[in-house]
């Protein structure tokens, strides 16, 4: 078995390649050259690689890989909104998620849609449901643009899906994606009306094993559900800094996730130059600060999807930062090393095991 | 009429085009799109996008500037600039 760690930069995306004892990496790429790449995600059904391409000049595509890098296909049949002047434009494509069925892959755009392909991104089908949401014309770009940057489908229900959009907040659909429900109470958004049902600026959705239970990162805290989304809890205390990019959530504890707190929000690196990764393993009522192995007078940033995990136990936990240093940790975020350098800036890390 | 097209570098990557013109069959840039189309697919969209060339493509015909609806002159080659934007 080996560990893929696949880092999506603003000038291409690589692999970095691991043994079983994530002592010994080997780096590959860039494939996609001078490609923004949003997100890279791995299907483990057939072990392709999806990954979001995009360039100013080009527009935005999606690559598919059947050799775990070597070579890639592309499309972007059908990722239009189409010929409406006044229409939203899509300009990018975010994140990408495998769905159930084998081929079944979600793309998740700038302006804020969500994308489904059937045949392994051969083609793509905009889900019109949620750009039907009576929200929809209200919706605000973050600083990152309008984008729907989070898929999470429910773990055991095929029609449940909640997706994040910056800033319009989570929307949650029961019904396969016909129709969608904000879910944003308890979430903070000063710059809205109070009560505002969307406009939250959420920055990340991670989902908890089992049930209902989903941590968010967002713009101004850091929040759990129980329920589904239905109402959040505010977890920010202990923490640094209400504001940050990432969240990983542990895919076999509920209660154990990773945040990395920066200064926010007008200054959007680590407090005090140290890079810290903070961990709750009681659902967020305490927090754990850990900077082992991490360096200090480095005034790092690490992006919304720069932050993932792999299956392994003890589970691994890799971040990428906006100045290209990639960090591992073997020990679920006990100590950490860095595993590669001067890369272009990281936009995202995924961890796949093959 | 077969013009000379020189497509720009990112996008010879993209599809494994040898550098060098290539031969294409067209009349007019709509016509070019189409064709460039058929021989790599997906090539229309990275070009042009909602009936209109994408705003950092730029089409020569000779020395002339091109929007979509142009026609080629006869004895013209093509040549597709990407705007130097970014960093």
């Amino acid at each position: 078995m080996r560990v893929l760690v696949l880092v999506g930069t603003r000038k291409g995306g690589f692999v970095l390649e691991g043994d079983q004892a994530r002592r010994s990496w080997q780096l590959r790429g860039p494939f996609f050259p001078g490609w923004e790449i949003r997100h890279i995600t791995h299907d483990p059904r057939d072990r392709s690689l999806y990954a979001a391409a995009n360039t100013l000049t080009y527009g935005a595509l999606v690559g598919r890989s059947a050799d775990l890098g070597a070579t890639w296909t592309h499309s972007s049949e059908g990722l239009t909104y189409g010929k409406n002047d006044e229409g939203p434009k899509l300009k990018r494509v975010w994140h990408l998620k495998p769905g159930r069925q084998a081929g079944e892959v979600y793309a998740g755009v700038e302006e804020a849609g969500l994308f489904h392909s059937r045949d392994a991104g051969q083609s793509w089908q905009h889900l019109e449901g949620l750009r039907r949401h009576a929200s929809t014309p209200t919706w605000e770009p973050g600083g990152g643009g309008l984008c729907l940057h989070t898929i999470v489908p429910h773990s055991t229900d095929p029609l449940r899906m909640w997706v994040g959009i910056s800033a319009a907040g989570v929307f949650h659909t029961a019904d396969g994606g016909s129709t969608w429900e904000a879910q944003n109470q308890g979430v903070l958004a000063p710059w809205r009306p109070e009560g505002s049902v969307t406009g939250q600026c959420v920055h990340k959705i991670a989902p908890a094993p089992s049930g209902d239970r989903i941590y968010q990162q967002n713009h101004v805290g850091i929040y759990r559900t129980d329920d589904g989304g239905r109402t959040w809890i505010d977890i920010s205390a202990g923490l640094p800094s209400r504001f940050g990019f990432c969240m990983v959530a542990h895919p076999r504890d509920a209660e154990s996730a990773w945040v990395l707190p920066l200064t926010g929000d007008d200054q959007r690196f680590v407090p005090d130059g140290q890079v810290a990764v903070w961990r709750t393993r009681d659902a967020g009522r305490t927090w754990r600060r850990t900077t082992a192995g991490l360096p200090s007078n480095a005034w790092v940033v690490v992006l919304r999807d720069g932050m993932h995990h792999d299956a392994l136990d003890p589970l691994g936990l890799y971040f990428g930062t906006s100045t290209g240093q990639l960090f591992a940790s073997r020990d679920e975020g006990e100590s950490w090393a860095k595993i590669a350098d001067h890369l272009p800036p990281i936009m995202s890390v995924a961890a796949a095991l093959v | 009429v077969t013009h000379p097209v020189y497509l720009p570098r990112q996008l010879r990557d993209l599809y494994h085009i040898p550098a060098g013109p290539v031969q294409v069959e067209a009349t007019c840039v709509a016509d070019l799109l189409d064709a460039l189309d058929g021989r790599w697919p997906g090539m229309a969209h990275r070009l042009s996008d909602a009936s209109r060339l994408r705003p950092y493509v730029l089409f020569f015909a000779g020395e002339e500037r091109c929007d979509l609806q142009s026609p080629l002159p006869p004895d013209a080659e093509v040549r597709i600039v990407p705007a130097v934007a970014g960093g």
